[in-house]
């Protein structure tokens, strides 16, 4: 973990994939997962774009393309947490070509193999270098409980009574990252959401559906497979960054935490899934030139469900061959 | 109660393809009649837009209107709002159920711009799978390397002999591999052994996803001998083709007619 550049830190901080959160939080500063930034933007295509024509190649990952941009129309975010293992080595790279930039970079890095020990001491130097006492984190982590249960209830809610809808669930589990860049405004919103949907009828939809792996890129993917009709009712990486665990101990929580480890841990919690949540097939979405794609013949061999693989490369509405292969695959799976 | 005058209407079956639009039609006997025609003549000339719809030219095209259609195919929603419709997949389900004895089996279907692979278990799709999002080792492909080579179709599907190697990679840098043996002066037939063997490659590379050795061949490239053999020898499937592979859509899409109309 060392940092470069030459800018100070914060208050505004960008993260490229989960890290712990609490740390930043404990440090007075404010997180903002770049990814969410990225896509929420209406020019999120062109930003891509445009991060190509600054020289990254067109045969990487679009996400990173779309961090890069990010940062460029964000001066204000002066320092990035990068996740160097446990995340791809494309963030590595654009790490550094971020601290070449003056931009100043802090390392997280994820034992890999998972190993307790490993994290705790990469917490505690992610602590030191955030200038922030174990007991400080422990309070942010104390504090945020309510907030985890909170979109727990919500999650609950989506593959139970199906009163919360499975693009509600993504949205609010994907921005658990960050908390929407603050905690307190997030949980009034999600209490507030909460509130009324507890009010809805339960709802029974023909088709049940998981998507694994990295969040989509796709825009309309679920008004899609609403329109179909199938309902999402389980959304494993934005479930796994909203820390669905109840530890009160934060290197427990970010063990638990599937993404950065093995993938067995993945397999784990995804057939867990399929049990509980009585789902029919699952979606597999691979992002163009990610090495995650390489999983898909696992899961195909460990997961007795059908599974259907799509692939996305920028952020885009869906074309029409992905949109024939999902008609045809919830058609296969209607009852 | 039936009148005696009371005949029994046409039934058709219409997959609109990429590549071509593939009819089965029953005039009311029974006696199915194919059609296959280029899908861009297809649109350009039987298909009349306007007033909000769409219409088919059934004059034209030699058929009496169909008392009952279903569609399938890339242009199916085109026509979705007048005739039912059903996916690719079903239909050729159900083409091929109808086509086979067997209950548990691979589908592979090879079109103009996609393969498709069904895992059929207990006389239902279990799982499917596509090409990836690339056009080598389509139908449309294997045209593009037989006109390359100006070789027809024909001759071009009966070369198997002797194959080089082809990276298949990409479409368009398969035909810069093929100028580079050219120039090597490598024999026709060898280059398009190669280019068949590649397409079969790729084509194995899915269906080998499922453990089965009976494999139902259809779409346009089953009608290619070389991918078939290579299909045959490389990993030993028991490779089943129906008498007329590219119609395996278009006959599940009249067999669901049948259905709606009541006969099926």
């Amino acid at each position: 973990m060392a940092e470069q550049g030459a800018k100070s830190l914060g208050p505004k901080v960008g993260l490229t994939t989960t890290i712990p959160v609490e740390v930043v939080l404990a440090a007075g500063l404010v997180p903002v997962d770049l990814n969410n930034l990225f896509i929420g933007n209406l020019l999120a295509y062109q930003q891509v774009s445009q991060a190509e024509a600054e020289g990254l190649p067109r045969t990487i990952c679009a996400w990173v393309k779309g961090i890069y941009a990010t940062l460029m129309a964000h001066p204000e975010i002066t320092g990035v947490i990068v996740s160097c293992q446990g995340d791809c080595s494309y963030s590595q790279a654009l790490g550094e070509i971020l601290a070449a930039m003056g931009l100043s970079v802090i390392h997280f890095k994820y034992p890999y193999p998972k190993d307790r020990q490993e994290l705790r001491r990469e917490i505690a130097k992610f602590r030191a270098r955030l200038g922030v006492s174990a007991e400080e984190v422990a309070k942010v982590h104390r504090l945020l409980q309510p907030v985890r249960q909170a979109l727990s209830h919500l999650d609950r809610l989506t593959w139970e009574t199906g009163q919360v809808r499975g693009r509600e669930n993504f949205q609010f589990l994907i921005a658990s990252s960050d908390f929407g860049s603050d905690p307190v405004a997030y949980y009034q919103k999600l209490t507030a959401f909460l509130q009324e949907a507890q009010t809805r009828p339960h709802r029974h939809p023909p088709v049940r559906l998981g998507i694994i792996g990295i969040p989509p890129i796709f825009l309309d993917l679920w008004d899609y497979l609403e329109e179909l009709p199938a309902e999402v009712v389980f959304n494993e990486m934005p479930r796994q960054f909203s820390m669905p665990y109840p530890f009160g101990n934060l290197v427990e929580q970010y063990l638990a935490y599937t993404y950065p480890y093995e993938i067995t841990g993945r397999l784990a919690d995804i057939k867990a899934a399929i049990q509980e949540r009585r789902l029919d097939g699952l979606i597999h979405y691979t992002q163009s030139f990610c090495f995650r794609q390489m999983f898909d013949q696992m899961f195909r061999e460990k997961l007795a469900l059908p599974i259907l693989t799509i692939e996305g490369d920028r952020p885009t509405v869906l074309d029409s061959r992905t949109r024939m292969r999902l008609e045809a695959f919830i058609d296969v799976l209607r009852p | 109660m039936s009148s005696a005058l009371e005949f029994p209407l046409p039934t058709l079956g219409l997959d609109f393809g990429s590549r071509y639009v593939k009819l089965v039609y029953d005039p009311g006997n029974g006696r199915l009649i194919r059609l296959r025609l280029d899908s861009l003549e297809f649109y350009r000339h039987y298909l009349s837009r306007g007033n909000g719809g769409v219409t088919l030219n059934w004059p034209k095209l030699g058929l009496v209107t169909p008392g009952a259609l279903v569609a399938t195919g890339y242009g199916k929603n085109l026509l979705k709002s007048h005739f039912p419709t059903i996916t690719e997949i079903r239909a050729n389900f159900l083409g091929a159920c109808h086509q086979t004895s067997h209950r548990h089996f691979i589908l592979l279907e090879m079109g103009g711009q996609d393969t498709k692979v069904l895992y059929i278990k207990n006389n239902r799709v279990f799982d499917f799978l596509t090409n990836d999002r690339c056009a080598a080792g389509t139908g449309r492909y294997l045209e593009n390397m037989a006109r390359f080579l100006k070789m027809p179709l024909r001759q071009f599907g009966a070369a198997w002999q002797d194959p080089v190697d082809i990276s298949q990679t990409c479409a368009i840098f398969g035909e810069t591999e093929l100028i580079g043996h050219l120039l090597e002066g490598t024999p026709l037939t060898r280059l398009a052994a190669g280019v068949n063997a590649s397409v079969a490659r790729r084509a194995l590379a899915l269906v080998r996803r499922y453990s089965c050795q009976d494999l139902l061949f259809v779409g346009g490239v089953a009608k290619n001998r070389a991918v078939r053999h290579f299909l045959r020898t490389w990993a030993d499937y028991q490779v089943m083709t129906p008498p007329y592979p590219q119609f395996n859509g278009a006959l599940g899409c009249y067999l669901e007619a049948r259905k709606i109309s009541g006969l099926g």
